[in-house]
């Protein structure tokens, strides 16, 4: 894939993030490779379980306990974060890459006012925070009256002024990337809509990196520039936006697709059977056969590379070993 | 489109006038004497006339607090209404059932499923030597089979789960089920499932809907019929055509526009400032007008008539600018 040639400030390799639990591991996050450059939007989209969450908290060093990275590499900005030290890594959360979680009031500490709790992310990065410095951060995401927004406690913001006080303090020391987990599923749809719009602008202005995790398809395809589907822990496709959803390739994005209401009537939603894969067990093959409409036994027999069609990586056999003729009539295939 | 026509001669089935639902809540003794709380009241439900058809899905939409799970609970009987009334097949009580949005916290997690149904089958008066047969068919018709009657609810997905609720509410043999966000805890790909059951369950058996979600994409899927809430209130109706495609309320056209759409590029959006104020002191006149992009000086004193509009006959609007 051809892709501008910015600062790379995310890159991750080979991830591989398991849960040590009393029914033996658990592979969350089975083999991930993703990059970031500065200025883009990457949407890290699927259902609960497919390991987005945990490819998130792993770069931020925050896997609870009986998750760890037990393979892999992450860099940010350069840094690699599973060799730095708890200090080091305490350092680069905030000043470098900061996260915006689901929910607002769960995050917020309820006992400490929002000037306090903003004020200390400055500090312990050895910044100044005047009262000024405050009120300008509350202003930038568009906190109506900041000055009394700084002595309020949490519970007497609403949801996306809490969410919005969330924002101002991921930015604060001016990170270079953002990862936001879900942050408007919490939300109201007139909520949501002020919320990515807010993102879009950072986006825009300061050129900040952003990933965005979501279950939502179309948030991803109204606020990404490139999206990366990912099921039972792996990445089964990746491109632009605009490729991936007008042009889905692997069968499961198109299930996917195929699930959502389209404002149109008269078209029937056209489900994905099963469940969704269980990740304790040994995955042999594609592990969305079993829920594939178009399986065959080929796809059962080795692990499943990420191949590249040209304009996009997908996670299919059938796309493997084609020449760029074989693709397009492969893509004809996709859209029956 | 030709069923939403077709629903006009069916007799209505479920109809509220004047409904009302208001929650009291008092300070504790300490509160009262020394900062001199008084007494608040939630207006969540705030006069609302509907009616639903035989055969036909209404939606109800609006933002978190605007009552539409309230007003769902007081239709089928979970809340008594504070004022008004509920019709249920002419009779004056209310009625039908409910399907509830947390498959999880909604099953009894010490029931098994053969308990869980036998109970409203009980209930219905099926005798004992039926009910096993009845509930294999119920559980059948959901998707789910035979095999599952021994299981507890934690043995299942969110989705079998929600499946286990509609059987539920089926079991009771109901004319009118309350869906309140039957889909908004489940995956997408399990959202579509459970969605064609609803549907299929309507082509077979008839069964009305008041189907209460936030996501307009879910409801524009299902309804034959909108409704919009806002802060207690019905702001508009309509046909789902209609609604959609011609909105008359500034808080439906703000609510459309800001859904975003697989696909679509960006068109022009309208942005509403703030976010909805408490029902406990709703603002007099148009329960909109804080953050209404047209509000006029009447919008704040006088409360706003229903209105026509154009084009479909069941459509109407709430709104001093359509006046």
């Amino acid at each position: 894939m051809a892709r501008s040639r910015k600062e790379e400030v995310l890159l991750i390799q080979g991830l591989e993030v398991s849960y040590q639990t009393d029914r033996g591991p658990v592979r969350a996050v089975r083999g991930v490779d993703l990059s970031v450059r500065e200025g883009e939007i990457l949407g890290l989209v699927g259902e609960s379980g497919c390991g987005k969450s945990a490819t998130l908290l792993s770069v931020m060093g925050l896997l609870p306990f009986p998750g760890k990275v037990v393979a892999g590499s992450i860099r940010v900005c350069g840094a690699d974060v599973l060799a730095l030290s708890k200090k080091e890594l305490r350092s680069l959360r905030g000043s470098t890459v900061a996260m915006v979680f689901q929910d607002p009031m769960s995050t917020l500490n309820p006992a400490h006012k929002i000037g306090a709790q903003m004020k200390e992310a400055l500090t312990v990065h050895g910044l100044p925070c005047t009262q000024d410095i405050l009120v300008r951060l509350l202003q930038e995401v568009g906190i109506p009256s900041p000055e009394a927004v700084l002595g309020y406690y949490p519970h007497q913001l609403s949801g996306g002024m809490q969410q919005r006080v969330m924002i101002a303090i991921a930015l604060s020391c001016r990170p270079k990337l953002i990862l936001a987990d879900e942050p408007t599923t919490a939300l109201d749809v007139t909520i949501e809509a002020q919320i990515l719009d807010l993102l879009r602008q950072i986006n825009r202005e300061r050129g900040t990196a952003i990933v965005l995790v979501t279950h939502n398809l179309a948030v991803a395809s109204q606020f990404c520039h490139r999206i990366a589907v990912m099921y039972a822990g792996q990445i089964v496709e990746e491109g632009t936006v605009d490729e991936v959803l007008a042009n889905p390739l692997h069968p499961y994005t198109q299930g996917l697709i195929g699930c959502i209401p389209r404002f149109k009537k008269g078209v029937p939603l056209t489900p994905i059977p099963g469940q969704v894969a269980d990740l304790s067990e040994n995955l042999h093959g594609c592990a969305f056969y079993p829920r594939c409409p178009k399986r065959e036994p080929a796809c059962l027999k080795t692990p499943q590379d990420l191949l590249d069609t040209g304009d996009r990586l997908v996670r299919c056999h059938k796309y493997g070993y084609l020449d760029y003729a074989e693709t397009a009539a492969a893509r004809d295939w996709g859209n029956e | 489109m030709e069923a939403a026509f077709s629903m006009k001669d069916n007799l209505p089935l479920v109809q509220t006038v004047g409904l009302k639902r208001y929650f009291y809540a008092k300070p504790g003794f300490l509160a009262r004497v020394l900062t001199g709380q008084k007494e608040r009241t939630t207006k969540a439900v705030d006069g609302i006339d509907l009616l639903i058809r035989e055969g036909e899905t209404l939606g109800l939409v609006g933002e978190s607090g605007c009552g539409k799970s309230t007003l769902g609970r007081v239709i089928v009987g979970l809340y008594p209404p504070t004022a008004g009334q509920v019709f249920y097949e002419g009779r004056p009580e209310p009625g039908g059932q409910m399907i509830f949005q947390n498959p999880y916290a909604s099953l009894n997690p010490r029931h098994t499923v053969r308990q869980i149904l036998g109970f409203c089958l009980e209930k219905r008066g099926v005798p004992l030597e039926d009910r096993e047969s009845e509930s294999v068919r119920l559980l059948e018709r959901v998707g789910l089979t035979a095999l599952h009657l021994d299981q507890y609810p934690r043995q299942f997905s969110g989705g079998q789960r929600q499946r286990i609720g509609v059987a539920r509410a089926l079991a009771m043999q109901p004319r009118f089920i309350v869906a309140d966000e039957p889909v908004s805890a489940l995956d997408v790909s399990v959202q579509a499932q459970i969605l064609n059951l609803l549907e299929g369950l309507q082509e077979e058996m008839g069964v009305s809907f008041l189907l209460i979600s936030h996501d307009l994409a879910v409801v524009h899927h299902m309804s034959h019929r909108v409704a919009v809430m806002y802060l207690g209130k019905i702001v508009e109706t309509g046909s789902t055509e209609s609604l959609f495609e011609n909105p008359a309320h500034p808080y439906t056209r703000a609510l459309l526009s800001a859904i975003p759409r697989l696909g679509k590029t960006k068109s022009a959006r309208i942005r509403l400032q703030g976010a909805v104020p408490s029902a406990v002191d709703p603002p007099p006149g148009c329960r909109f007008q804080t953050r209404c992009p047209q509000r006029k000086d009447i919008c704040g004193e006088i409360e706003p008539p229903p209105v026509a509009v154009k084009g479909d006959p069941g459509h109407v609007v709430w709104c001093h600018l359509r006046a």
